[in-house]
Order: C-alpha cells, then structure tokens, then sequence
C-alpha cells in the first residue's frame, strides 16, 4: 500500500505578522515555518493505514522553497518513509488551481500510489480546494472531511463529516482523501526532537516543476495585494476609581454619546 | 541468708548447661531423623540457590555500567563499588537503612512500623544464631560450650528473641488482616503464609522447650537441701522464662508421663524443623528476598547523586534489557511494604498508578522472560505487552514525579528513574496524550510551554523597565520562567516579584523575551533530546553573560539548574526566590510595615521541599510576617502532598476514574487545617484564609481546585512573594534606597 500525504510550509502562527511577507519563501528565518497543522492529521492517518495493514510506504510531498525543507524532515521524522520537494523558489506558486495542477503531475510522475492523503485545509488560505481538484486532474475518486478510514482489499470504507453527523462511503482505491482534523485521527503523533535531528540529517530529493510535465498551470484567479488592516482609532475607556455611582452615570452618559442604543437606561 | 543466696546463685551458674535430661539409651532423634534433618537442609539450601540463580539470570541482563563490558569486569566492578561504598561516607547512612530505620519514612504511625519489624527482625536473627549455637554446641564443642553463665545468658536471649518474634509476628497479622486493611491491599496471602511460618516456628520452639524441660522436671530432680530451701537442680532453667513456666503449667494441667512428653516433643520438633526449613528454601522467593537482596542493595546503592538528578536510560525502556542491573536487583529488593503505594498521589486519586506495581510488574517481567533455563530476550515490556505487563500508558502518564515514592522506599529503591526511563520510550514512538504533545512542541518552537510567542513573555510587566541581565553589575539573574511570564495568574506573582526587587534596591538583571524555558518537565517526560537542547541554549547564555548567581521562580527551573545542568557543564550558584527574598529579609533589605490579618497554612512545593530540602526558608519568612496566624497542614515537609502539576501534570487532562483531583484533595486538606486555626485560638476575629505556596505550578493549580471545589470564597491562594509584599506595605518608592 503506497500513500502520498500532501504537506504544506504555513508561516507560524506565532511568527510575526507582515503582509508584504505571507508566503514561506519570503521568511529568512526557519522559526516562522511550520506544518501546516492541518496535513499532521492526514500524516497520522497514513502511517496508521500502513501500520495496521502491516506493509507499505508513505511518502511525503510538499511544493515550497528551500524554507519548506523542515516541513518535509519534520513529516519523515513523524514517521514518513520517504519524502519529495518540489522545488518553488522564485514564483512561489500559491494558486490554488496551479499547485493542485503541480501537485497531480507529481503523483503521476511517481507513478506507483494507492491513496493520496491531504489535509482538511491549510493554515493560512484555508480553501480545502486542494484533494478535490486533484482528484479531478488524476480522474479519481474522492471523499473529503474524512474521519475513519477502513481498508478492505481493494475497497476504501470511510465516514466523512457532514453537517449533523457522518456519512458512510465506499471507494475504489486508488482514491483522493482529504482528512478531517476530528475523529480517528483527531490527535497526530508526537514527534520526539531526538527523531527530529536523525531526520534532519537525510537528503531529500528535489524535483524542479519544469521536469514533471505539467502542461500549463497559469492561475486562474489573481488577488492584488494583501494589506493589515487599518489600526482603530478608538480605545477603551476604563472606569476604575471613584464613587460606583458615579461611575455608572460616567459610563451611561459616555455611551449615549457614542450613540448606543441604550433601552431602558435612556 | 544473702550467703545462702549467692551458694544458690553461685550453683545455679555453676551447674546450668544444655541437657536433654533424657538418658542417651532412649534417644529418639536416632538415625532416621537425623537424616531428616540433613535431607531438608540440602533441599533448603539446594532451593535457595536455585533461586538466586533465578533473580541473577533477570539481573544480569540489565544493562551494564559501560557497552561492552564483560560479565567478569562488571562483576569485578560491583565488588569494588560495593567496597568503596562501605568506607565512604556515607557509611552511617547505610547502617542507618540495615537496620530498618527507613521503615521510619512510612507517613503514617512510622514508629509502630518500625517496631514490629525489628521485633520480627531481632526475633527472626535471634532464633537462627541461637539455632546455630546450640548445633555447634552439640556437634563441634562435645555440649561444652552452653554451660553455667553463657548458658543462663543464651537461654534467656533465646527466649526473648522468640518472644520477640511471637508478638511481632501477631502484631504484624494484626495490622494486615484487621486495623490497616486498607493499607495493605495487595498483602494477600503469601503474608499470611510467611508470618504464619514465623509464628508457627516460635511457637513450636517455646514447646519443644518447655517439653525438654518438663521431662528434667520430672525425671531428674535431685533436691539438695540448705537450711529452710528446697531446690531442684535444674532451677536455672528459670532463666528460660517462656519454656519454664510453660513447662510448669503443662504439668499443673496434663500430668503428663515420659511417653506422652515425647510424643510432645516430637511433633513440636518437626513441625519446627518443616517450617523453619520451608521459610529457609523460601528465601530466595517473594518477600524473604528482601532479607539479602535488600541488604545488598543498601550497600550498592548509589546515594551520593542529588535526588533532584534523574539518572534514566534515555534511549527509552521498551525491554528488560533496557533497564540497569541496578535496577532489576532494587526491583528484587522490593517486599511490597506498600509504603510507596500509600504515598502516591495518583494513587491517592484513583488512578491505576502504583509505585508499588510499577516495580513488581518490572520484576514479573523479568521473571517471565528469564525463567530456569527458557530465555526470551528482547520481548517488548511496553507497546503491545502492555496490558500483559500491567505497565499501560495510562500507568507511566499519571505519575507528577513528585518523588513521594523514592522518598517513602525502605530499601531506595527509586521507581521516578524507572518510569521516566519508560517514558522515554512512548515519546520516541509518539505514543503521547495530545495535551503533552502541544505543550512539548511549543517549548521546542517557541520556547515555553505555554504555546505563546516568544515577543510576548514579558508583556506581565505593565509600567517599569525590566533590567537586563548585560548591564547588571553583580550579575545576578533572575528567570521568572514560563509560568510567571504568560500564565495571568502568575503574572500577578511576577509583578509583585519586580516590585519587591525594586524596593529591595537590588542589582540584578533579566533576559527579556530571549529567556527559554528550563527543561525540567521536558526531562521528567522522558524527551530528553529537547532537555538537552534547552539546556545547552540557557548554559551558553549564562555563559555568556557571565552569570554569578541566578534567583528561580519556579523550584523546577531551581532544581533542574541545581542539580542536572552540571551534567552539561553548567555549574552555577542558585537559589530559590524564597531564599533570596529571606536573605534580603536578613540584611535588612526588605521591611515588613503592615500587619496583615491572614489565617495562613503553607504547601511545600516538592521540587523545593523533597526535591531539594528547602523546608525551613519559605517558613522563616512567613514567620516574619505581621499578624499571621500559621498553622502545618497534617502532611507537611517531606510528607508534603503534592499538587498534581509536576511531571508534566499540569498538562495532564484529567482522566474519567479520577473524581477528586490530587490539587482539590489538597485544597480540602487546607481548608480543614485553616478551620480549625480558628478554633484553636477560639477567637471570633474573622481572618481571611490563605493558602501559601512558592511555586507557580502549585499556585496555578490549587486556585483551580479552590474553584472547582467551590472554596472561591473560603480560601486563596497566595504565592509567598505576593504575601512579602503585601506584607511591605504601601510606602511610596521614594522612602526606599536605590543602588
């Protein structure tokens, strides 16, 4: 059973915020780098798969620059058995509809796969767009939100998330997952940092975009810019000392002016 | 009359000596008997062997002290560290431990504990020198030994030591089977079987005495007249003050004839001979293992580490192998005294956790793989042997590391290595409760284990300048930790720390945001790739800054500082903020003004208290206080609770079989303690109640518990830096001294 888990680099939630640089490659620093920690639920759910059926290779693939290095060791030190980056250096691709394009022409150059497994979501664009589309360009079936994943022979048996509850399906392998961040796969994997440094030293191979034949992959939808927005003007007021009475009368008086709506208090 | 006295005295000491009183012709311990005894004592001797043989096979698969080393130079090394053990000095500390004196570490009624065992102890070694003595009596002095004086002695140590043994043995049945069944829940019968194999073997010798003697009694007396004094000759035998009377009582009842007391005599004597070689060919099994094993134990006991410096195999422990020789012979040490058991503050609350069960299961183990002849080698004790081996996740994740256990063992036995060493096992396969997993990769990203930025920690201080520790003149760091710098809680303790300092005038400096977290709870995790990694970070930047002394917040970072950053070449001074605080006190620095109307009870901390021995500091200063009222809780100082946050407890979420937590077990304790300070005094002041601590974990949690336990209104709980500056007063900055 082969598995491809799709990983992406996401800047650090606790990193500090700039809207000029919101792509992994635009960071000159390793710390503001992270899994997407949506993709260590479908790491998990892969290694799982192949522990209980005892055979198999999980192999990561992550489209990123030279930043998105730590993502793909992090995911072979979680307990991957092989990884692929691809490189993305100078146009850092973020288009959905490009890298989903990149992303199938990856799987089919590596040719042997049972299963692709991707993460419900991302971390920072949060389109969940990416193991439908694929699925699509690859002509296979898909299940998305997936919370069980049952493999019977050549079938897939999993339960999806729906609204209100689960939905039971059936899948002929090879087929496209997406995992949910619930259910069976709700907890990912501890990844020790003495498993960290042994995987930190091996050599990932890196494929260039130009070698897996993609055919076009212009994007087909283009946002401008990004920008903070602006900071607000106004600020608290704090009603701290003094008469409770007069307090409440400050506070009243401030909020009228404010032209609050204030019922019963008028 | 006082001549005639001493002429009695004088024969009785003269004429005393081991007799049969039986005439030689009708011996009935002849050939057949005889032979009886020597078959036992080989089949004794021969089971005993068999046994040691058996834990040496377990033992010796530990691992060695070096890779590689030979079994005979591993061998050779443990003579020799048993050696230098002996004439170090820690002598008297072991002889304090050989003589049973670490039974006195039980929590509750440690000086009956420690009497019955010595009763049993004294009365168990009594009998079998006595035993000894009279066989060379017999055999190699021709019965020329046992005579007058020595003899009068012998036969009254020998019925003290089996009187000893008598009532050790009852009380110690007592105590198990009637008033403190809940204290030996697993003692079981194989306790019942042993005592009742000690107690069978004083009472059958009392017998065998009394009926030797009643034979003497009625045989033998030859009356020797002095004036007015009517004597038998073998009076002496008072001195027997169990067998005599005994003997005399038999009389008065039975009457018995020469037949009969034979008959007596010979059941009394095998029965004696059964059971005392039944419990010697036991030795090497259960619980009289305890007996070599243990004593072996305290002698290659390591006691000079500090206890604060976990010594555990970081690979993890996954196989018996994994572990130390030391390790699996302290596991053989163990008797199930249930010290450790009762101790245990995961116990306590109903999780499946028992120190006691953590080292049997790793001794079962053992056993299981190694047998007589079979060997199973690297048979995993963890993963998928874990419900066969009894040591679950959920077993090795309740333990707080708070050192109850290693401090509670008779026999030093420390099971925090043990468990932590197993720990590291489940971390290098990820088999982690996701609440640690969040919390360990924050501190390996970011630094704390709070999961909050790193440009955040120092956002508690709302006004003021924090100093840096590069432009501090004495060098004097302070590391208010993670807990001080993001918990809101505890950031009320950080500013009340900066606002001490800064009244204090002290000199000293901080390393802002760039401060890392300490690593103590990474080691007690068992990730030891990460400890080592902080560890390293904080001892270059305490390098480079050229730190002379570093003041802790947290006893964690104290301890781990202390006692394990040596191990890295970090060798520095540091106190606890509690020490410092009292130093200052000392020198005058820090004025208490106001007084305070506080009904107060303090928690020791366990990295301060057991950890470290920083009892008496924290106290000092609540001594000083004005107008505090304090009063220890039941379980203080080294019997100090603990409140479930060490270990990465503070982590832990609380599993469903746990229905009082162990913060809200010590909150209620508190609450009781603080009651009855009122009562006590029989005053009618009303004082608020406040629960002292000096840790931020202790302090995080046990406020929980006030909530939970909804003790909101009753109690609060204080950190003992906010009481120091309450206690301060509100004079303006001005009337303080800068330096």
């Amino acid at each position: 059973m082969n598995i491809l888990v799709f990983v992406k680099a996401t800047i650090d939630r606790n990193a500090p915020l700039d809207p000029d640089e919101i792509f992994p490659g635009d960071r000159d620093d390793k710390a503001d780098i992270m899994t997407n920690n949506y993709d260590k639920h479908a790491i998990e759910a892969a290694l799982r798969i192949v522990e209980e059926k005892g055979e198999g290779k999980v192999t990561a693939v992550c489209l990123g620059s030279d930043m998105a290095d730590k993502v793909v060791k992090e995911a072979i030190a979680m307990g991957c058995h092989g990884a692929i980056r691809i490189e993305n250096s100078e146009t850092e691709i973020t288009n959905f509809f490009s890298v989903a394009k990149i992303l199938a022409a990856a799987a089919k150059k590596i040719g042997e796969y049972d299963l692709l497994l991707f993460g419900m979501q991302s971390y920072d664009f949060g389109t969940a767009t990416m193991a439908p589309m694929v699925s699509e360009f690859l002509n296979l079936p898909v299940a998305c939100w997936v919370e069980k994943v049952l493999v019977e022979g050549n079938k897939l048996r999993v339960e999806k998330v729906i609204e209100g509850g689960t939905r039971s399906m059936e899948l002929q392998l090879p087929a496209v997952l997406s995992i949910a961040s619930t259910g069976d796969y709700e907890e990912p994997r501890y990844t020790s940092v003495r498993r960290i440094m042994t995987a930190s030293k091996t050599e990932v191979p890196v494929w260039e975009i130009d070698e897996l034949n993609v055919g076009n992959y212009e994007p087909n939808v283009k946002f401008d810019d990004i920008e903070k927005p602006p900071a607000r003007a106004e600020k608290c007021a704090i009603f701290s000392d003094g008469d409770p009475a007069e307090m409440v009368s400050e506070l009243v008086s401030t909020l009228k002016d404010k032209g609050l709506n204030l019922g019963a208090f008028k | 009359m006082i001549q005639e006295i001493l002429m009695i005295l004088q024969d009785w000491f003269w004429t005393a000596g081991r007799d049969a009183y039986w005439p030689r012709g009708i011996e009935i311990y002849g050939a057949q008997v005889g032979f009886l005894v020597y078959i036992s004592a080989l089949i004794a001797i021969f089971a005993v062997l068999i046994g040691i043989y058996r834990g040496m096979r377990v033992w010796f698969h530990g691992k060695y002290d070096k890779e590689n080393q030979g079994f005979l130079s591993f061998l050779f090394s443990l003579i020799k560290r048993a050696l230098k053990n002996l004439f170090s000095l820690s002598l008297p500390k072991r002889l304090y431990y050989l003589i049973g004196t670490g039974i006195t570490k039980r929590k509750s009624m440690p000086w009956i504990s420690f009497i019955v065992h010595s009763m049993i102890m004294l009365g168990f070694l009594g009998t079998i020198i006595a035993t000894l003595i009279s066989t060379s009596h017999e055999y190699l002095f021709a019965e020329e030994l046992l005579v007058g004086p020595l003899y009068i002695a012998f036969s009254f140590a020998v019925d003290l030591a089996g009187l000893l043994l008598f009532i050790g043995t009852l009380l110690a049945i007592a105590r198990r089977y009637l008033r403190e069944r809940d204290f030996y829940p697993r003692a079981g019968l194989e306790d019942m079987f042993l005592l009742f194999l000690l107690f069978w073997v004083s009472i059958s010798g009392f017998f065998m005495e009394a009926s030797r003697i009643l034979y003497g009694l009625n045989n033998v007396p030859i009356t020797i007249h002095h004036t007015g004094v009517i004597l038998t000759n073998i009076d002496f035998e008072i001195f027997s003050f169990i067998g005599y009377p005994l003997a005399l009582v038999l009389r008065a009842i039975f009457n018995p004839v020469n037949s009969q007391i034979f008959a007596v005599h010979l059941f009394f004597y095998l029965s004696h001979l059964l059971v005392a070689f039944t419990g010697a060919a036991y030795l090497a099994y259960g619980k009289f293992f305890h007996i070599g094993v243990g004593l072996a134990n305290i002698v290659l006991n390591d006691m000079e580490t500090p206890k604060g410096k976990l010594t555990f195999n970081s690979d993890g422990i996954t196989k018996i192998e994994d572990f130390t020789f030391l390790q699996l012979f302290e596991a053989s040490a163990c008797m199930k005294c249930h010290f450790c058991h009762n101790y245990c503050p995961a116990q306590d609350t109903g999780e499946p956790l028992s120190p006691l069960k953590v080292v049997q299961d790793v001794k079962n183990w053992g056993k299981k793989q190694y047998g007589f002849i079979r060997s199973r080698k690297n048979v995993p004790i963890l993963g998928e042997n874990q419900e066969k081996s009894g040591l679950t996740e959920e077993v090795l994740w309740a333990c707080v590391t708070c050192y109850a256990c290693v401090n509670s063992c008779p026999h030093l036995i420390k099971h925090v290595n043990m468990i932590v060493g197993m720990r590291a096992a489940l971390i290098e396969e990820g088999c982690v409760p996701g609440t640690y997993t969040t919390m360990l990769e924050s501190v390996y990203n970011y630094g704390n284990i709070w999961n909050q930025p790193k440009r955040d920690r120092i956002n508690w201080l709302k006004e003021g300048n924090l100093p840096k520790i590069k432009d501090s003149d004495t060098k004097l760091l302070w590391l208010p930790g993670d807990t001080l710098a993001y918990d809101p809680r505890n950031q009320r303790v950080a500013r009340a720390t900066y606002e001490i300092f800064q009244r204090a005038g002290l000199d000293y400096g901080t390393f802002g945001d760039a401060e890392k977290n300490d690593g103590n709870e990474m080691r007690r995790l068992g990730e030891e790739a990460l400890f080592q990694m902080l560890a390293e970070e904080n001892i270059k930047m305490f390098k480079k800054r050229d730190v002379k002394r570093i003041v802790c917040s947290s006893p964690h970072a104290f301890n781990t500082i202390k006692n394990e950053y040596s191990e890295f070449g970090g060798n520095f001074d540091v106190v606890h903020i509690s020490q410092l605080i009292l130093e200052l006190i000392e020198d005058g620095r820090i004025k208490f003004t106001k007084k305070l109307n506080y009904d107060i009870t303090y928690h020791d901390p366990c990295y301060l208290g057991r950890y470290n021995n920083v009892y008496e500091a924290p106290r000092k200063i609540l001594g000083k206080l004005l107008g505090v009222r304090m009063k220890e809780m039941p379980q203080n100082r080294k019997f100090s609770y603990c409140c479930g946050g060490g270990g990465g407890g503070m982590f832990r979420e609380t599993p469903e079989w746990v229905k009082t937590r162990i913060s809200e077990k010590r909150v209620i304790e508190a609450k009781g303690t603080l009651d009855s300070i009122n009562e006590v005094n029989g005053e009618t002041v009303k004082a608020q109640k406040v629960l002292v601590t000096a840790c931020p974990f202790c302090t995080s949690m046990l406020t929980d518990a006030t909530k939970t336990q909804q003790l909101e209104q009753d109690i609060i709980v204080k950190d003992i830096v906010e009481l120091v500056l309450e206690s301060m007063g509100d004079l303006p900055f001005s009337t303080y001294s800068f330096t």
